[in-house]
Formats: C-alpha cells, sequence, structure tokens
C-alpha cells in the first residue's frame, strides 16, 4: 500500500509539474509517456549508486539507479517540464536500472535469465538479453516487441495525421534480393500530389539509379523511400499498376497529411444484401472524427454487413479501437468490457507505471474527445451481429483488440487475409539517461478473459485456440485497388456473405508483404548505426 | 513519507496558483490562419515545440487555415514500435483576442502571440 500510495504521488507530482511550468508561461506538457515513477527519487547526487556487486535473484529498485548516467543531460525534459534529473553515473549504474526496471515491470520477468550487469559495456546491448527467450506455440519469438530507441526521436510529435512522405507507403514483397516493392496504398484517398499511375500497386523498379531488385546500395534505396527531410527530390523508375512500360518520376517529400479513413462505401451484393466497406489504416487522433463519419454513412444506408479493411492498420489509441467497436456492435457491448490490461503478478490490482487501479477499458459509447470531436457525444452505431475483416500481417495491437473485443462479448468475427501480427501486448515507454526502452509489460484480455494470441489471429485456422476464426486465407491482391470489389479479399469477403464460403479466389494467387519495413541486402543486414538497427525489420 | 509527500503536493499546487498572469484579450474566438507562408509557418512550428518544451514538431503546410484546432500526438513509428496508445494527444486552438492570433493549448488554457500571423474568426466560414 505505502508503494503504491508513493507511485501515485509521484505521478501526481510529475503531471502538476507539467502544469506549474505552464502556468508560468513556459511552455506545457508534451503528454509524453516517457515520463516515469522508477527514475530517481531525487536523492541522486552524482556518482555511482555504489550498491555494492551482482548477486542473482537479488534487486534494488529500479529508482536506486535511474538518471544515473553515463551522459547527463541539462536543460528541460520534454516528458515533465522540468529540468533533467539526470547526473553522472556510470555503465553499470545504466544496466542496473534496466536489470531492476525489467524485474519490476516485465510481464514475463520470470523468464529472464539474471546474467551480471558488469559484463556489458553497452546498455542496449545488455536491454536486449532482459528479454524472454521463449517462443510461441507456432515457433515464433515469443516477444517480437523489445526495442529501445533514442528518447529525442521517440518524443518528436506532429500533427495528427502528417509525416514527411510523398503520400503513399510501400509493401515490400521481398526485402531481400530479388527484391521487390510496390505501392501499398496511397495516404489520400485520391493519391493527391502524386503523379498518375503512382498508386497502389506501381512497383519501384530503380531509385535514384540503384535497381530495387538486386541494387548493393541499399542506403540509397532507403534514403529515398523514407525520405527524413521535406523537400527531399528523388528519381523513381516505376511500373504502375497495369503498364507495360515503366515510367520516371520525381517524388519530393513534403508534410503529408494522411486520412486514416478512406473508400467508405456500400455494395450492393445478392438477395439485396447491403454491403458496408472501409479502409482503416491508423488509430490516429483524426481516426476518430472520420469514422464517426464514416459510421453515419453506412447507417444511413442501412447495411446488413461491414468489411472493415485493417489489413494494413498497426493500432493506435485504443480508446479509437473502443469507439469504433462499439459502433460496430452497439447494444450489444453495453456495459462490457473492451479490454481488462493485466501485469506481471507482481502487479495485480494497480498499474505499476500510473499507480491507478487496473480497471477495464469500457466500450465506449461516447466520444472520448481524442481528436477534433468534443467528448461525451452519443456515438452512432450500426448494431450489426457480426463483422468482417480484412487482415495482414501488420494488422496490429489495437486493431487486433478490435477483433478480440467483439469476440469477448459474442459478435462474429470473420476474417479473410493474413494472419495477424500478434500484439495482445503493450507497454509504457521508459525513458532513461536519453534511451527510450520499449518492454512489454502488460496483456490485454477481452471480456472472457481471451488475450492469448500472440502467433495473431488466423483465418480458418488450425491451432485449435480461441484464435482460430472463421473466414479464408487470402494473400494481398496488389492488382486492383483498395475497396474494389474485385480485389481478392473483398471479393472473398462478398463471396463468404453470399455464399457461406470462401469460393475459388486462389488463397496464394497474390502476395504476401510488409508495410512500413525496409529493404535490406543479401545477408539481411542493414548497415546501420545499432540504435538504428532496432528500427529496421528485415525478412 | 506519506506527509513529506502530501507537502510537495501542496507547495505544487499553490506555485501552479500563484502564477500564470497573462495580458488579457477579452473573449478569445476559434480563429483560421488567414496565410500560411514559410514565415508563419516556422514560427507555428516554433510556438508548438516551445510549448512542448522543445521536443521535434512536424507540421502540415495548411495547419490552422481549414479548423482552429490543432492535434498533435507523437509521430507515427514503426508499426512493431507502436501499438497500444493510452496518452492522448496534446490539443492546441488558434484564437483571437485583442488584436492578435494566439495559440492556445486546450488542456490548461496556456497561450502563446503567434506575431507574424493574421487570422480571422472561424465562424466565419460556417
Amino acid at each position: 500500500m505505502g508503494i503504491s500510495f508513493r507511485r501515485r504521488a509521484l505521478a501526481a507530482l510529475l503531471a502538476l509539474g507539467a502544469v506549474g511550468l505552464a502556468a508560468c508561461g513556459g511552455g506545457g506538457g508534451s503528454g509524453s509517456d516517457s515520463s516515469n515513477s522508477l527514475a530517481a527519487t531525487g536523492s541522486n547526487d552524482g556518482g555511482n549508486s555504489d550498491t555494492g556487486t551482482w548477486q542473482a535473484g537479488e534487486f534494488l529498485p529500479a529508482s536506486t539507479f535511474g538518471s544515473l548516467c553515463v551522459s547527463p543531460r541539462s536543460g528541460t525534459n520534454p516528458a515533465t517540464g522540468q529540468p533533467y534529473a539526470d547526473v553522472l553515473g556510470t555503465r553499470l549504474d545504466e544496466n542496473n536500472w534496466l536489470r531492476s526496471m525489467s524485474n519490476d515491470l516485465y510481464l514475463w520477468y520470470d523468464e529472464i535469465e539474471d546474467v551480471d550487469p558488469a559484463d556489458f559495456d553497452d546498455s542496449i546491448e545488455y536491454f536486449e538479453q532482459l528479454k524472454t527467450f521463449d517462443l510461441t506455440v507456432s515457433g515464433r519469438e515469443k516477444d517480437r516487441f523489445h526495442y529501445a530507441v533514442p528518447t529525442s526521436e521517440w518524443q518528436s510529435q506532429s500533427q495528427s495525421g502528417v509525416y514527411v512522405g510523398y503520400g503513399l507507403q510501400w509493401a515490400l514483397i521481398q526485402a531481400t534480393p530479388p527484391r521487390k516493392a510496390v505501392v501499398a496504398y496511397t495516404d489520400t484517398e485520391d493519391g493527391a500530389g502524386l503523379p498518375a499511375g503512382i498508386g497502389r500497386g506501381a512497383e519501384v523498379l530503380s531509385v535514384d539509379g540503384v535497381r530495387v531488385e538486386d541494387g548493393e546500395d541499399i542506403d540509397t534505396l532507403n534514403r529515398g523511400m523514407w525520405p527524413s527531410t521535406e523537400g527531399e527530390s528523388h528519381t523513381f523508375e516505376m511500373l504502375p499498376l497495369g503498364a507495360s512500360e515503366p515510367v520516371t518520376v520525381t517524388l519530393t517529400a513534403t508534410a503529408v497529411t494522411s486520412e486514416p479513413v478512406q473508400h467508405v462505401r456500400v455494395v450492393d451484393a445478392a438477395m439485396g444484401r447491403k454491403v458496408g466497406y472501409m479502409l482503416f489504416n491508423d488509430h490516429i487522433a483524426t481516426a476518430e472524427k472520420a469514422l464517426i463519419e464514416a459510421v453515419q454513412q453506412l447507417k444511413a444506408a442501412v447495411i446488413d454487413d461491414l468489411v472493415l479493411d485493417i489489413r494494413y492498420n498497426g493500432g493506435g489509441y485504443l480508446d479509437i479501437a473502443s469507439e469504433l467497436a462499439y459502433m460496430i456492435a452497439g447494444d450489444v457491448t453495453a456495459g462490457q468490457i473492451f479490454e481488462l490490461v493485466s501485469f506481471n503478478n507482481k502487479h495485480p490490482e494497480t498499474n505499476p507505471v500510473t499507480g491507478y487501479p487496473l480497471d477495464p477499458t469500457p466500450f465506449h459509447s461516447k466520444t472520448q474527445g481524442i481528436g477534433n470531436v468534443q467528448p461525451g457525444v452519443a456515438l452512432p452505431t450500426l448494431n450489426l451481429p457480426r463483422l468482417f475483416v480484412l487482415t495482414g500481417e501488420n494488422t496490429c495491437s489495437a486493431s487486433e483488440a478490435i477483433i478480440n473485443s467483439l469476440r469477448g462479448v459474442d459478435v462474429e468475427v470473420i476474417q479473410i487475409g493474413a494472419t495477424t501480427c500478434g500484439k495482445p501486448y503493450g507497454f509504457y515507454a521508459l525513458d532513461n539517461c536519453g534511451t527510450t526502452y520499449l518492454t512489454i509489460q502488460f496483456r490485454g484480455v477481452n471480456a472472457k478473459g481471451f488475450g492469448d494470441y500472440a502467433d495473431g489471429f488466423v483465418p480458418d485456422g488450425n491451432f485449435d485456440t480461441a484464435a482460430d476464426l472463421p473466414g479464408c486465407a487470402i494473400a494481398d491482391d496488389f492488382t486492383h485497388l483498395l475497396g474494389d470489389e474485385y480485389e481478392a479479399r473483398f471479393a472473398t469477403a462478398l463471396n463468404y456473405i453470399e455464399t457461406g464460403s470462401c469460393g475459388d479466389v486462389p488463397a496464394s494467387g497474390y502476395t504476401y508483404s510488409q508495410v512500413g519495413a525496409r529493404l535490406s541486402a543479401a545477408n539481411g543486414s542493414v548497415p546501420k548505426a545499432p540504435w538504428r538497427s532496432n528500427r529496421i525489420m528485415v525478412r | 513519507m506519506r506527509p513529506t509527500v502530501l507537502m510537495q503536493l501542496l507547495a505544487l499546487l499553490s506555485a501552479v496558483t500563484a502564477c500564470g498572469s497573462q495580458p488579457a484579450m477579452g473573449e478569445p474566438q476559434p480563429a483560421l490562419l488567414t496565410e500560411s507562408g514559410p514565415e508563419v509557418r516556422e514560427e507555428l512550428r516554433r510556438v508548438v515545440s516551445a510549448a512542448m518544451y522543445g521536443v521535434e514538431v512536424t507540421l502540415a503546410e495548411d495547419a490552422l487555415t481549414r479548423e482552429s484546432l490543432l492535434v498533435v500526438e507523437r509521430q507515427r513509428q514503426q508499426p512493431r514500435l507502436s501499438g497500444r496508445e493510452m496518452v492522448p494527444p496534446t490539443k492546441f486552438q488558434l484564437v483571437v483576442g485583442g488584436g492578435a492570433c494566439w495559440l492556445m493549448r486546450l488542456a490548461d488554457g496556456e497561450r502563446w502571440e503567434l506575431r507574424k500571423a493574421s487570422c480571422r474568426p472561424e465562424v466565419a466560414d460556417q
């Protein structure tokens, strides 16, 4: 109880500190989640914490070592609005903080092999050991979400939906030679600002003169495909969808505003059924209003079924996922749990980071005011008893929570596409000494207590678990636009609605891909600085 | 421990209420930028960054020209670095009052004058 009170009080102090400074005219809190209650308690006065030698299984509180840094930062911490608490420490201090923090918060802390932190002169290398190396039932790594990033990068902000790029997202069908990359989707429904033909399905043949298929200069490829600064221009040789001759285009990076909800439409299916479709790509703040408008449009059309295309939706605000789940299912969700998070068994009742009780997230029947909408306004609902979801490997986290939560209240979910990413987990990002550590701390379960989908939700799966969903395994059809009723996944959903079966769309007739990944060399290596390689995904 | 923490809380609370005076500007009205050239946009970016203690901020070229609300959130990460976002975004609103354009943070009403911008009331569009 004492510890719980101390953490809650500390969290409150951090929050009030930001408010206090703001009221004095110094600016405001960023809302960053990088502040944490594991930081130094304020008693650090520099130097090594002098806590003796390592003993396996013996842990001091993380706060003993928090903010004792090899390279202390100075100035104002954007996460708190207060001066950095950093003072001079040692590599061992930073490692000890990681060790104690992981032992306290990591979801699978009891699967970490406790090795001597003094053996590591690189804290990120040590952090990489502070995880489970167990495998899932399918043989994948149980924890594929263990990352460290520079705090300044993690804290960087943008206007909701705005990023520096060309206004399109690439899909890597093959990231190593022979590489193949196509446009997965455009950030706006009409592809505004892009040259003619540069839309979904257009294949990239070369970037700034380097061949995508087998070029050795992968830095040029990656820099060109994922520009980092506004005004950057790169030359692409591309083969538009359906074209026989490539075209050469120059793309210039700008601050692009993406539309998270696109192609909202209604299709007339057999027996007079009206089928609604929407592409939902990002749980960002602007999605809240867009989803409400989409549901209002579909509600006005009195649809019988909804096909929700979340194949590229990697997650985001859980509250928006809850709102959408309510808007789909409606009355059946009343008083039900959308998701309940649970931490490791050291924290059965209290969120160890915020100090608040572990109350479940309900299905939100009113706006939460995440984006440009007033909070507390009743949401529209379709009151559908079943949902068709189009999924892929990029369907992750908050998107998977939509599927899981609806199944938790007995809404039938039929899955068309590929297995989802399998992330029933979450974390509060924790900063120490300028590095933000992303380590899994909690698991989300639905109203039935189910959350074991680390291998993803599997369409027509045969793992004999509750993560097997009825539906059809269909690869991504880059030969058709999204929302096109002839696109393989959408077409299969329509066929399922009309006949109750998958039909004759060949499951392997199309391709599997990754969105958000990077190209790599033949050996899979990516020549980047260590912290950057944490951001690079290779196949 | 407990009394000490409570005293710290009280001290901070009193600090919050003791400061925060800003020039009066009458009843502020939601506003839109009348134009968004490079200078205006750069000032806006600088002000938002300063309001968030210096973090890098990316804004759209047409920020605050179509709606008075500016929602700022953590920059999009690679899919496996993101997931369940629990922390709400920061919201600002462009307001006009006292003959000047102000960027106001909605959470606490703190505001910053945009000296290079010109504004018009948002209601003019409705």
